[in-house]
């Protein structure tokens, strides 16, 4: 980008039909010296025409919208204006929609309950180094260990391995049945298995948990 | 013997005679008496010449005269009332008084002879001028003027004869008296011109005469029938039947022993039902090959006949409902031509009778079938407040279960100097919450769905049932993944998703299976879903239990699309539940 571009602050629309979240995110940012909150839009087609009226340099956008979903936005967005850099924010963390995303193109893929200082690190990313070739996605929640998996899945990881059912490893955790589902089927769609048997033969010769 | 037959023949004779006439329209009272004097004195006259027969051959000559007497009176009064009526008939009738004159010609002309040349000079002494057997050949004059007067129509009391089917028996007894005559010309006074009259007296008489002839003819020809009488009978019997079973069978039985047939079938072929078959007799197992191409063929039901059987199309209102299938005969014998116009005649209302059954047939079976429906809907009805309330109740107990309780916790948690440890343990807390309410909004309604379409949120689905459960599940997604980006009407894609979150749940529940497929694929037309498992059987699915609406309410779902829902067993074990969608409507 141009040098004119890298010392003005980062220009940033917040997408968000929720207030409160909305709210919050621009306050934590405004906290950030490099990054400037031009435009904040409750849902899709309020976002797309900002876009298009303010040109800023990156979009935070939440997945779930009112009207158009997030999805439909981002790949409005990639198709008018390939300058605007994406970044977007969901509270729904699978594997679908980091593929489509990845589909359409964009610079950063959050979940809602990153840190402010990840979600200002995702939008100098973006804005610094605008699509990334291949369409690589930054993930704040993945530590580095090649399957993407979050230290609570290896976690429940090492349990399944350890043959615990699901409603043992919710009471090991203390954590709901429901909460050991969800990352299991996270682990299942990472390590690309069918089942939790396969899940486990498959930690064990990748060697992703310790032997027991 | 020949007298007496004759003599009782006759006074019965002039009895029906006098009952031609109208004699209650005669004004004169004692013309109204003539008939019963006669009558009368007919009866007198024949007792006493019995007596004479049996007791006293000395007085025969006396009573011989006294008939004769007798006999000639009840003639000439029979012309005398003929007469008096013709001339006291209603002025303004010419066609009863022509009539009525060609009576009284006949019976003049029938009786004067007779009674000039033959009886009065017996009576007066001088023996027959003519003999009697000879000049009572001019009593066919009298028949002949009934006949002409009945054809002219017009008759004052024909009806009388007519309605008491008496002119038969006039007729009858001209016959008998001729017949008589003539043996004895022929055979002269013997016994057995007495018993050859005797039996042709007795043989011919009209209601004997047809009792006689139809015993003779069930004796002889056990297979002959009365043509119109049986078509009448049956049409009647078909007329008043009802139940389409009831109409096949008994027409089958009628026509199978009055044939004599071997066997006899009907096959019916509704439109949109099974093929339906009943048979009489020994029915063959393979009874026609020509059948299918016969049915298509012309409306009119013409008979095909082969050495062997024959096959007749049913046709009602211009449509082929069937065919009715006669076997070969008992004896072997060839059909008849009365047989095969009994069958021509009856073939179209047999068609209609058995179109009317089917009908009904189909009426009460949609009827079943609507009933049925109504009261699984109803049961339907009844297990959506339930499950609505089942699911209220679930989502108020996850709710207060995990994401609360954390949320009290944590609140109890948070003080004013928290160490770095401490916070970290809220971050964690609260990212717990987080998830824990994830996963209850993503179970209400998976984002996916609507954000990404069918496919990804299939595929969270099976990855989140893989996740609950020890099952391997595969999930086949047919032309590809990329042909799917085209995407279905919302609400297409929720039904799809249901019966498949639905089917997947059957699966986890009751089919105690190790594999399930879950496979999605797009025609040019349709999609099909289905899912398969290696489990217990179709049985235990469908007594579905807890939680979902079952096969009913997947069923209901799909109706909307006019999509259809199969479930089957498979061999050696598992089900197979299938759910198509046409998509012209998606």
């Amino acid at each position: 980008m141009s040098p004119d571009r890298q010392r003005s602050r980062i220009r940033l629309v917040i997408v968000d039909d929720h207030p409160l979240m909305r709210d919050g995110t621009r306050r934590a940012l405004a906290k950030m010296s490099d990054i400037e909150v031009v435009g904040e839009a409750a849902n899709g087609e309020t976002a797309c025409a900002m876009v298009a009226q303010l040109r800023p340099d990156v979009l935070l956008l939440d997945v779930r919208l009112p009207d158009l979903s997030g999805i439909e936005v981002a790949r409005r967005v990639r198709a008018a204006f390939p300058k605007v850099a994406l970044v977007v924010l969901t509270g729904y963390d699978d594997a679908g929609y980091r593929r489509e995303l990845l589909r359409i193109g964009v610079s950063g893929y959050l979940s809602k309950s990153a840190s402010a200082s990840e979600v200002a690190d995702a939008i100098r990313a973006a804005a610094k180094g605008a699509l990334l070739p291949g369409g690589e996605v930054t993930e704040a929640e993945s530590p580095d260990d090649g399957e993407g998996l979050t230290e609570r899945e290896r976690q429940v990881l090492h349990y399944l391995v350890a043959g615990r059912r699901n409603a043992e490893i919710a009471e090991t955790m203390v954590v709901s049945q429901k909460t050991v589902e969800f990352h299991i089927s996270h682990i299942l769609q990472k390590l690309g298995v069918r089942s939790r048997a396969e899940a486990i033969s498959c930690a064990l010769r990748r060697g992703l948990v310790d032997q027991l | 013997m020949l007298v007496v037959t004759g003599l009782v023949g006759a006074a019965t004779f002039f009895l029906l005679l006098f009952l031609v006439f109208p004699v209650s329209r005669l004004r004169a009272p004692w013309a109204r008496q003539v008939p019963t004097l006669c009558l009368v004195a007919g009866v007198v006259v024949t007792a006493l010449f019995c007596w004479a027969l049996a007791v006293d051959s000395t007085a025969y000559p006396a009573i011989k005269t006294a008939l004769f007497l007798l006999v000639s009176w009840e003639l000439l009064s029979g012309c005398l009332l003929g007469i008096l009526s013709l001339k006291q008939a209603n002025q303004e009738r010419r066609e009863a008084r022509l009539a009525l004159g060609f009576v009284v010609l006949g019976a003049l002309a029938g009786v004067l002879p007779f009674c000039l040349l033959s009886l009065v000079p017996f009576i007066l002494g001088r023996g027959y001028l003519l003999t009697p057997d000879l000049a009572i050949l001019s009593i066919l004059f009298l028949p002949a003027g009934i006949a002409v007067a009945i054809l002219r129509r017009q008759f004052l009391g024909i009806d009388l004869i007519v309605k008491r089917g008496a002119v038969p028996l006039v007729v009858w007894l001209a016959l008998v008296a001729l017949y008589g005559n003539l043996f004895h010309l022929v055979l002269g006074t013997s016994v057995t011109s007495g018993v050859l009259g005797l039996a042709i007296v007795a043989g011919t008489f009209p209601f004997l005469e047809s009792r006689l002839r139809k015993a003779c003819e069930q004796a002889l020809f056990p297979d002959l029938y009365d043509y119109a009488q049986t078509l009448q009978q049956l049409t009647n019997e078909i007329v008043t039947l009802s139940g389409l079973a009831a109409v096949a069978e008994h027409i089958l039985q009628r026509l199978g022993s009055l044939l004599g047939l071997e066997w006899a079938a009907i096959i019916l072929q509704p439109a949109n039902l099974p093929q339906l078959s009943y048979t009489w007799g020994r029915f063959p197992a393979e009874p026609d090959n020509t059948y299918a191409s016969e049915l298509g063929s012309s409306p009119p039901p013409v008979t095909h006949r082969d050495a062997v059987y024959s096959t007749i199309p049913l046709v009602s209102e211009g449509r082929v409902i069937g065919s009715l299938q006669l076997g070969p005969r008992r004896d072997q014998a060839e059909f008849s031509s009365d047989d095969e116009m009994l069958v021509a005649t009856l073939v179209p209302m047999i068609a209609t009778a058995l179109r009317n059954g089917l009908l009904v047939h189909n009426l009460a079976e949609q009827v079943a079938a609507l009933n049925e429906r109504e009261q699984r809907l109803a049961a339907l009805n009844l297990r959506l407040v339930t499950v609505q309330e089942e699911e209220r109740a679930r989502l108020a107990l996850d709710l207060h279960d995990d994401p609360l309780q954390r949320t009290l916790l944590l609140a109890r948690s948070i003080n004013s100097h928290p160490t770095p440890a401490e916070v970290t343990g809220w971050r964690d807390a609260l990212e717990e919450i987080a998830i824990s309410l994830r996963a209850i909004c993503s179970e209400l309604r998976p984002p996916t769905l609507d954000d990404l379409g069918l496919v990804p949120a299939l595929e969270v689905l099976v990855s989140d049932a893989r996740a609950r459960s020890d099952l391997a599940i595969e999930l086949e997604v047919a032309p590809s993944v990329d042909a799917w980006r085209a995407r279905l009407h919302p609400q297409c894609e929720t039904t799809l998703y249901r019966v498949a979150q639905e089917g997947l749940s059957n699966c986890l529940k009751h089919a105690q299976a190790s594999d399930v497929v879950v496979s999605l694929v797009r025609d040019e037309d349709r999609v099909r879903l289905s899912i398969s498992d290696n489990g217990v059987g179709a049985m235990t699915y469908e007594s579905n239990g807890g939680g979902g609406l079952g096969i009913v309410g997947m069923r209901e779902r799909l109706r909307a699309w006019n999509g259809s829902l199969h479930v089957h067993k498979q061999s050696p074990c598992g089900t197979v539940l299938s759910a198509e969608i046409p998509l012209e409507g998606a």
